[in-house]
């Protein structure tokens, strides 16, 4: 009875061992299956990460061109980038290990230039109105061509307007208030490209210059939010610089450029004063979504062109601001300024 | 006597272990055989999933313009380079659709709701395979405010609904009757070349 009993009891024991083993074994392998899943996820994911960290890395040193790096880790996983190519085009092979798991990503992308806006005159505003429009003929700005050291190239053509203006309104508003017509030089007739004074044309570039400021408030390489003292690096024609002025983020909601030179791309945000001597070659963005105001003091130069766009633009003018068009300077700029980032052409995951 | 009553009451007594060995017996051989059918299920829709991953994933690769060309509820034709830089036949733009075909095409399963899910590439290389257990399919398509478009030109995203049965029926062993046991699976693929 007692052995009958034993041979009973290890009968039904190893049977439940068995199914009990039997059941781990599925929940294992079921749990394995979702964990699988999440390892390809993870995998990929590294791969794809190791893309978009090298293609900023690269950006940030484009001499990282056809290296490939060293196990780089991250999410408790690893992964080698291959950067290839002849820029501005680059292809990005990541390849990732998470547990075992590979994945391979491959991204083609190209190094893009910065935008910079068209300049149709040597001062383009932007505005439903301005403020004080008899300021502006207290500047002497020239529409002529004039190359990188301020001198007009042979006979200043192709010129474009003194004073670009969204509309006819505006453009009257300034004509009629003008003191000194003869500081306004550039193109007074498109159709033949003749040139003479005063020059304020309409030519409305239909642009959303939020989005622009945005733009190149983005790419800045540098940002200020008080004023700029003398001897500031603002750039030079061969290392042109980007810079935001963010006037509204100051207390007094105006900055001032306190003399001094630069190149590049001057980006303002609200109001700004130029006072002292401040060569500039490049292109000044002033843009506001309220009233704006452009303030001069001292003597003055820029060399390239201005913009500005606002819902008002007001003028206050003291002792001498000069702005000269320049296509040599733009060219120059585009040439030199920073590349705006690598746009993905195609990707593989 | 008393060896008699002893004899009958041990042998009752085997009896009724026996029949508690028996019915544990076929109520593991029961179980372990609905796990087994959950645990393919599992896997088949696991398997399901990872093809309509890979293949999404390359929408639009290398090719320029519109890249997907039907977009219905149960029927999704592209094209894409499937091939990597370096892989043989990268390249070549491919054409992969997919569709699914009724039950009457899903043969040697005891399932009668599942469906075969079809692979087309480029038009002649023809996958059907098994129905891996598969009952339902939905595609639905999302612009890039993952609004819901049939815009082929405005898809940005592919969400996919699987719905997996088991292949072989599991009848409970308590109830006699077939147990309703299904997967759900549903993704959404943001292809990055469209």
């Amino acid at each position: 009875m007692g052995k009958s009993s034993l041979l009973i009891v290890l009968g039904v024991s190893a049977i439940i061992a068995f199914f009990v083993l039997k059941m781990n074994g599925n929940a294992r392998e079921n749990v394995s299956t979702t964990v699988n899943m999440f390892e390809q996820t993870q995998a990929r994911l590294i791969a794809n990460t190791g893309v978009e960290i090298y293609l900023e890395k690269l950006y940030a040193d484009l001499t990282l061109i056809n290296t490939i790096s060293s196990p780089q880790s991250l999410f408790n996983g690893t992964y080698i980038v291959n950067l290839s190519g002849t820029l501005p085009n680059v292809r990005v092979t990541s390849t990732a290990t998470f547990q075992g798991i590979n994945h391979t990503s491959v991204a083609d992308a190209l190094l893009e230039p910065i935008n910079l806006p068209n300049m149709p005159g040597g001062i383009y505003i932007s505005a439903n109105s301005v403020v004080d429009a008899k300021e502006i003929g207290d500047m002497e700005v020239s529409g002529l061509n004039h190359d990188s050291s301020g001198v007009i190239k042979g006979d200043g053509k192709p010129a474009v307007w003194a004073v670009g203006v969204d509309d006819e309104t505006q453009k009257q508003n300034i004509l009629n208030n003008l003191l000194k017509p003869e500081n306004l030089e550039g193109l007074i007739n498109p159709m033949t490209g003749e040139t003479g004074y005063p020059s304020v044309g309409v030519d409305n570039l239909g642009i959303e210059w939020a989005k622009i400021y945005q733009y190149l408030a983005n790419s800045a390489d540098q940002t200020f939010i008080n004023n700029i003292p003398n001897g500031t690096n603002l750039g030079s024609l061969t290392s042109p610089l980007i810079t935001l002025i963010n006037a509204d983020a100051n207390q007094n909601k105006t900055i001032v450029v306190n003399g001094g030179e630069g190149a590049g791309i001057l980006v303002v945000n609200g109001n700004v004063k130029f006072a002292g001597n401040f060569n500039y070659k490049g292109i000044i963005l002033c843009y506001k979504n309220a009233e704006i105001s452009f303030e001069s003091a001292g003597t003055n130069e820029v060399l390239g062109g201005i913009i500005i766009a606002g819902k008002s633009v007001g003028f206050k003018l003291t002792g001498t601001m000069s702005v000269k068009y320049s296509q040599e300077v733009i060219s120059a700029l585009k040439s030199n300024l920073k590349a705006d980032g690598f746009t993905i052409l195609a990707w593989y995951e | 006597m008393s060896t008699l009553l002893d004899i009958i009451s041990s042998t009752f007594i085997a009896g009724l272990l026996l029949l508690l060995v028996i019915k544990m017996n076929l109520f593991v051989s029961n179980a372990s055989f609905a796990s087994d059918n959950e645990l393919r299920m599992q896997q088949n829709a696991k398997t399901l999933a990872e093809i309509l991953n890979y293949d999404f994933r390359k929408i639009g690769y290398k090719h320029d313009g519109v890249s997907i060309l039907i977009a219905e509820s149960e029927r999704f034709k592209f094209v894409g380079d499937l091939q990597r830089p370096g892989e043989t036949g990268y390249g070549s733009i491919d054409t992969v659709e997919y569709f699914i075909r009724d039950s009457s095409y899903s043969l040697g399963t005891a399932n009668q709701n599942d469906i075969i899910l079809v692979r087309v590439l480029n038009s002649t290389d023809s996958i059907t395979g098994a129905s891996l257990g598969l009952v339902k399919l939905n595609f639905s398509y999302l612009d890039s405010l993952s609004s819901p478009t049939i815009d082929l030109s405005l898809i940005k995203y592919i969400k996919t609904e699987l719905w997996v049965e088991p292949a072989e029926p599991v009848t409970n062993f308590i109830t006699g009757q077939n147990d309703s046991v299904f997967t759900y699976w549903e993704f959404t693929i943001y292809p990055r070349n469209i």
